[in-house]
């Protein structure tokens, strides 16, 4: 019989196999704990390991999410995030949910996709009041019409609002997001740590050049190349 | 002193055929009983790829203070299913399904673990792509009934 | 005195009147389905325009209606509706049967009259959880062969779509160029611009459907037996019809990965092909309207072939593809979907449930 033991790892609340390993940079650290160990012919490039929430945001300089958290909390919980297609909004937001359900707030998040033009209906989800923030990632798929009475009723409720978007809606701009080359590229580099197989770094450089702004392309072409890698190897 | 988990299977090879008996054990060893409040354990499959991710639940099994004696998780606990006839177990180009037992372990104030075993259904099948499929080339300009490439539909 | 044969081909084609034989014609089939489309067509026309103008007149100008709002008026509307709905009704049902011959419409009834509908009513038990099913493939028999394949976008609801889009604009394009005309009116001038120029589109493109639809002719594909395993061999039917001059004809054995993902607000869907096998192929022939485009022959899933798997965003799909290059048209490709069940052994393997094969029709 085989057995398999592990350990609990509380501060991320993530099982880990095997001793504690030694990490480059608290980044790469968070990158290991979000993907844990990979199987043998698994891409680190998947969309489960490289969607919104599986891996953190990395925020440049000295800007943190803490931060960011204080620039809505001043601007009364009203805010939105700005940013180019691929340049990590959603990634952005699911990072920050941690640190605003730890200033209290009760979220209620509406991805929305797909010429969604207004919410969903949602006859289970808690009444909006003072302490409830609404997030709403895809928030100009939505209509004037809509956004004016989401808004409406969030300052109704009190309740808290803070949106993502790819461009100025009027909201109080929090966050704007943008994709830095050195930042993809320490990305790319500490995914494929994660994976059996390497690259080019020509194969990188000439992705994050095609792809400038959006990172979520990069990574796509990145899965593709990473296959065809593993196969003539 | 933090919770010890194990997930044991019997088939030490951990590759299975459809129809076959998967069995196995698992256990928390925590040092309170107030610690763990629930157990799930499911044998599922998921997809992993490009693609979204799918995922099906085949055998799950939740446990909870009611259900084990005294309320106390460190008993062993067995599980039995039968595998189904499919998915199989693939690996492909920019889809990959496998199959795995995982155990989710819910602690006290909100605090979930969970983990899992892979294990192989079927002969583990495996694809690579081909790199330029001719029934997809076209010539000149196609009058395809079915889409050769990737379709962006980008709602922006 | 006895006449050639084309001498008797032109008479057939051009008889006004034709006799009926018991369920067989004197006449030429095309023309008799021409000549029924055309029926169809103006009787659709004259319920539409008649309804329109019916409506119209109510709406602008009701002092002066012939059909004052009453018992006439919704007898009427009646009247000219049921025009319509018969016209539009017949036109398709014409589309549809344009090309199929009297053999397939006697086997599809012969199969009608053997389906147990209790059998059918309840749904067969999951055996394969993640496989699709393939009944939408199996409820269909073939001449040649037990089952003919559905295509998977079938070329006709487009000229369906273009016919019936065709006449509803047209109709109320008419419309309003007489009011234009005769009330000179600036809003049904002003509409009757750019109405106009959509049904003048709306003509060109309906007559490009057709000539694609007739032109072309449809791909049958049939299959001796359906589900599929690996390892297994099949035995296959191709035929194509119409009036076309072929650089090259292709038939492909196709399993292709699809894949699609939402990433923020993007929905993106990306297609693999990871299997491809040539069947069969052809370079430099004509087909004719008598003498269409024929081949049988046989095909293997390879022993160790993924099998069809269907999720939400996932998928694998295994297809039978053929490609025609045809000159002065472009190149038509025609995908035919199959289900590739998993293999009925594997070394060890207990199959839980039946995988008999379904019988032959």
């Amino acid at each position: 019989m085989k057995k398999t033991t592990t350990r609990i790892d509380d501060s991320n609340d993530r099982l880990r196999a095997g001793p504690p390993q030694e990490y480059a940079s608290p980044f790469e650290a968070a990158l290991h704990d979000a993907m844990g160990s990979l199987p043998a012919d698994a891409n680190p490039f998947s969309s489960c390991y490289v969607r919104p929430g599986a891996i953190p945001y990395r925020f440049p300089g000295e800007i943190t999410a803490s931060r960011v958290v204080d620039r809505l909390r001043q601007s009364n919980w009203w805010g939105q995030i700005v940013g180019p297609h691929g340049s990590g909004k959603s990634t952005c937001l699911a990072t920050l949910i941690p640190h605003l359900e730890r200033e209290g707030k009760q979220i209620d998040l509406y991805r929305l996709a797909d010429h969604q033009r207004q919410l969903p209906p949602r006859p289970a989800a808690p009444p909006w009041n003072a302490s409830v923030l609404v997030l709403v990632d895809g928030y100009e798929q939505l209509s004037w019409w809509n956004r004016w009475q989401l808004r409406r009723k969030c300052r109704r409720c009190n309740a808290g609002l803070l949106v993502t978007t790819h461009v100025d809606l009027g909201l109080p701009t929090i966050y704007t997001t943008s994709v830095e080359p050195s930042t993809a590229r320490e990305l790319v580099n500490e995914l494929l740590r994660r994976g059996t197989q390497t690259l080019p770094s020509t194969a990188i450089d000439d992705a994050l050049c095609r792809h400038a702004t959006n990172l979520r392309e990069v990574l796509f072409e990145l899965y593709d190349r990473y296959e065809r890698e593993r196969r003539e190897s | 002193m933090e919770p010890k988990i194990s997930l044991t299977l019997k088939n030490a090879r951990r590759a299975f055929y459809p129809g076959d008996e998967l069995e196995g054990q698992y256990q928390v060893e925590a040092t309170s009983t107030a610690e763990v409040t629930a157990i799930e354990l499911s044998v599922l499959w998921y997809t992993e790829g490009k693609g979204d991710e799918d995922l099906a639940v085949h055998f799950f099994q939740r446990l909870t203070e009611a259900d084990v004696e005294g309320g106390d998780f460190r008993n062993p606990h067995r599980f039995r299913t039968v595998l189904p006839n499919s998915p199989l177990s693939y690996s492909g180009v920019s889809l990959r399904i496998r199959w795995c037992v995982r155990l989710r372990v819910f602690l006290a104030r909100g605090k979930q673990l969970h983990f899992q075993v892979p294990f192989v259904l079927g002969e583990s099948l495996e694809a690579a792509a081909v790199s330029q499929p001719r029934s997809l080339q076209p010539s000149h300009s196609v009058l395809a009934d079915s889409q050769a490439n990737e379709e962006d539909d980008d709602s922006n | 005195m006895r006449t050639s044969h084309g001498a008797d081909r032109v008479r057939r084609a051009f008889r006004i009147w034709e006799k009926k034989r018991g369920a067989r014609r004197t006449g030429s089939n095309l023309v008799g389905s021409v000549g029924e489309g055309l029926f169809f067509t103006i009787l659709t026309l004259i319920g539409l325009v008649s309804l329109s103008t019916l409506i119209t007149k109510q709406v602008t100008d009701p002092a002066t209606s012939d059909y004052p709002p009453g018992f006439g008026f919704w007898v009427m509307l009646l009247v000219l509706t049921s025009f319509a709905l018969l016209g539009g009704g017949g036109i398709i049902r014409t589309m549809l049967r344009m090309g199929t011959s009297v053999e397939r419409r006697a086997a599809i009834a012969r199969r009608a009259a053997t389906l147990d509908l209790l059998t059918d009513a309840i749904p067969q038990p999951r055996d394969f959880p993640a496989v699709p099913s393939d009944a939408d493939l199996t409820n269909s028999p073939g001449i040649k062969l037990a089952y003919r394949l559905p295509t998977s976008h079938s070329p006709l609801w487009q000229l369906s779509a273009a016919t019936i889009f065709c006449l509803l604009w047209n109709s109320m394009a008419a419309v309003i160029i007489v009011l234009a005309v005769r009330h000179r009116e600036w809003l049904p001038t002003i509409l009757a611009v750019p109405f106009l120029a959509v049904g003048i589109w709306s003509v060109r493109h309906f007559f490009h459907q057709m000539l694609l639809h007739n032109g072309i002719g449809p791909t049958i594909v049939e299959i001796s037996d359906h589900p599929l395993y690996p390892g297994h061999e099949y035995r296959y039917f191709v035929s194509q019809s119409g009036r076309l001059r072929l650089r090259s004809l292709e038939i492909f054995l196709v399993c292709e990965e699809e894949t699609t993902y939402h990433q923020g607000t993007d929905v993106r869907t990306s297609h693999c092909v990871v299997f491809e096998e040539s069947l069969y192929r052809r370079d430099d022939f004509a087909i004719d309207l008598r003498t269409p485009f024929e081949w049988q022959s046989s095909f293997r899933v390879p022993s160790n072939a993924v099998h069809s798997f269907h999720s939400a965003h996932n998928r694998v799909l295994w297809k039978l593809v053929v490609k025609k290059e045809i000159e002065a048209w472009p190149t038509v490709v025609r995908s035919f979907p199959l289900v590739v069940y998993p293999a009925r052994s594997m070394p060890g393997k207990r199959v839980i449930g039946p995988i008999s094969a379904r019988a032959n029709a």
